[in-house]
């Protein structure tokens, strides 16, 4: 498939994927053109991969953390440190119905975090499947989704509680 | 929190794919750009690299010939016009323009510094049209020894051709005089095939004769032995000037450097300074 005809079809998923991810609708246009473009410099590569479509969102998962990286270089605040986990999890008897105190959570989230939830409850993939586009194990996985359970006080999924249990690493 | 309120909020911020579509055909746009750039910069730096060594040649080229401070025209390969060729490298140095006939006497001699090789040529018959009378008949035809090879022509030659004169030994040239400076440089000889009142231009000459009246020429002349220079002739232009126009040419040259005598920047520019040796008394 070449580059132009993959965009073409994915597009609209991709943009809902890069959106997921950075939570901005500006800021997920310009994490996607780049992964895109580092793709289409690689498109052979891709193209020859066993799931392009995996490939593509991998290297746009890797795009979004970077950006994170380069962007928490920038500041000096932490987002997603002990003491905010310990804050929300004093508080996680509380529902949160408001939307804006939906998106406030998530951005509480790091990068890796929120990349995993993104990969776990937006596109429904397994552990192993999130290690692999993340490019960690899926202990990592289930790491990041415990603390990110616990920031945005989720209630208990009942089709993943078996599988989001916090690794002994 | 519920699954669904989060997924609610994941799924609200998409990416426009217009907007992102724009934003991927600047970037391609960019790397266009950057690899035009790229490309337009190491162009520069491949010509500006074969023009160094061209220029090497030149003036490697004018040692072999001349030897200290007897330079040649025949490697400023087209780029100086004859008149200029023969204004700056031949009447403003000391050399000798010449029609004559002559032959190769089969004695080689290498110079001391690069190895090249020189061929030693009679002069049996000889008709200066400007610069100093001959002292002597015996002078050195320097070996064409262009071991890289040139920038491809439209028809694919790569390499000069070496000295030719014509089948009779007839030839047009420039004799350099042993050198008055240092004796050990014996006196050198640049040759061009005369026949027929024309003188015939090969790339060995890399002279522009564009501003002297010349037409096309093809033919088969003597050259120096095992350089094919019949062949790679070929592959370049050949053409042939009427010896009168040349002849005409010099007289308006020499006219000009009498008007201009004293006034060095009238002059033509000294000649390169060399680093091949012309052949030396052993």
């Amino acid at each position: 498939m070449r580059f132009d005809e993959f965009v073409g079809a994915e597009m609209a998923g991709l943009g809902r994927f890069a959106g997921a991810l950075t939570g901005d609708a500006d800021a997920a246009e310009d994490v996607l053109a780049e992964a895109l473009f580092a793709c289409y410099r690689h498109w052979r590569r891709v193209s020859r991969a066993a799931n392009p479509r995996a490939y593509v969102r991998r290297v746009i998962v890797n795009t979004y953390l970077d950006a994170g990286r380069r962007e928490s270089r920038r500041r000096t605040s932490p987002t997603g440190d002990a003491g905010v986990v310990d804050r929300v999890q004093e508080e996680s008897t509380g529902r949160v119905d408001d939307r804006l105190a939906v998106g406030r959570l998530l951005g509480r989230l790091t990068p890796a975090q929120r990349a995993a939830v993104v990969l776990t409850y937006y596109d429904d993939l397994d552990a192993p499947a999130v290690a692999e586009i993340m490019g960690c194990t899926p202990g990592t996985v289930r790491s990041h989704l415990s603390h990110a359970r616990a920031v945005l006080r989720l209630e208990p999924d009942p089709r993943r509680d078996a599988e989001v249990v916090p690794d002994e690493d | 929190m519920r699954i669904d309120q989060l997924r609610d909020e994941l799924g609200s911020h998409p990416a426009d794919p217009r907007r992102v579509q724009l934003r991927l055909r600047s970037l391609r746009a960019r790397r266009l750009r950057y690899r035009a750039v790229i490309s337009v910069i190491a162009l520069v730096v491949v010509l500006v690299a074969v023009a160094a060594l061209g220029g090497l040649r030149r003036s490697a080229g004018s040692s072999s010939e001349g030897g200290s401070g007897a330079p040649n025209f025949t490697y400023a390969c087209g780029t100086i016009s004859l008149s200029e060729a023969l204004a700056a490298d031949d009447l403003s140095n000391g050399a000798s323009i010449i029609v004559g006939r002559g032959h190769l006497t089969g004695v080689v001699r290498n110079a001391p510094i690069d190895g090249g090789g020189y061929r030693q040529f009679v002069v049996d018959e000889v008709r200066v049209l400007a610069g100093p009378a001959l002292t002597t008949r015996t002078a050195w035809i320097a070996e064409t020894w262009e071991a890289t090879p040139l920038p491809a022509t439209v028809n694919g030659g790569t390499r000069a051709p070496g000295a030719t004169w014509s089948v009779d030994g007839s030839f047009f040239g420039e004799w350099w005089p042993k050198n008055a400076a240092d004796k050990s440089v014996l006196p050198m000889l640049n040759i061009q095939p005369y026949q027929d009142g024309l003188v015939i231009f090969t790339r060995r000459a890399c002279v522009d004769v564009s501003g002297v009246p010349n037409i096309p020429y093809s033919g088969t002349f003597s050259e120096l032995p095992g350089e094919d220079s019949n062949r790679y002739a070929r592959d370049y232009p050949v053409r042939a000037v009427k010896l009168a126009d040349i002849v005409a040419l010099l007289h308006t040259i020499q006219q000009t450097s009498s008007a201009g005598a004293g006034c060095p920047e009238n002059r033509a520019s000294p000649p390169v300074p060399t680093s091949r040796a012309a052949p030396r008394h052993s």
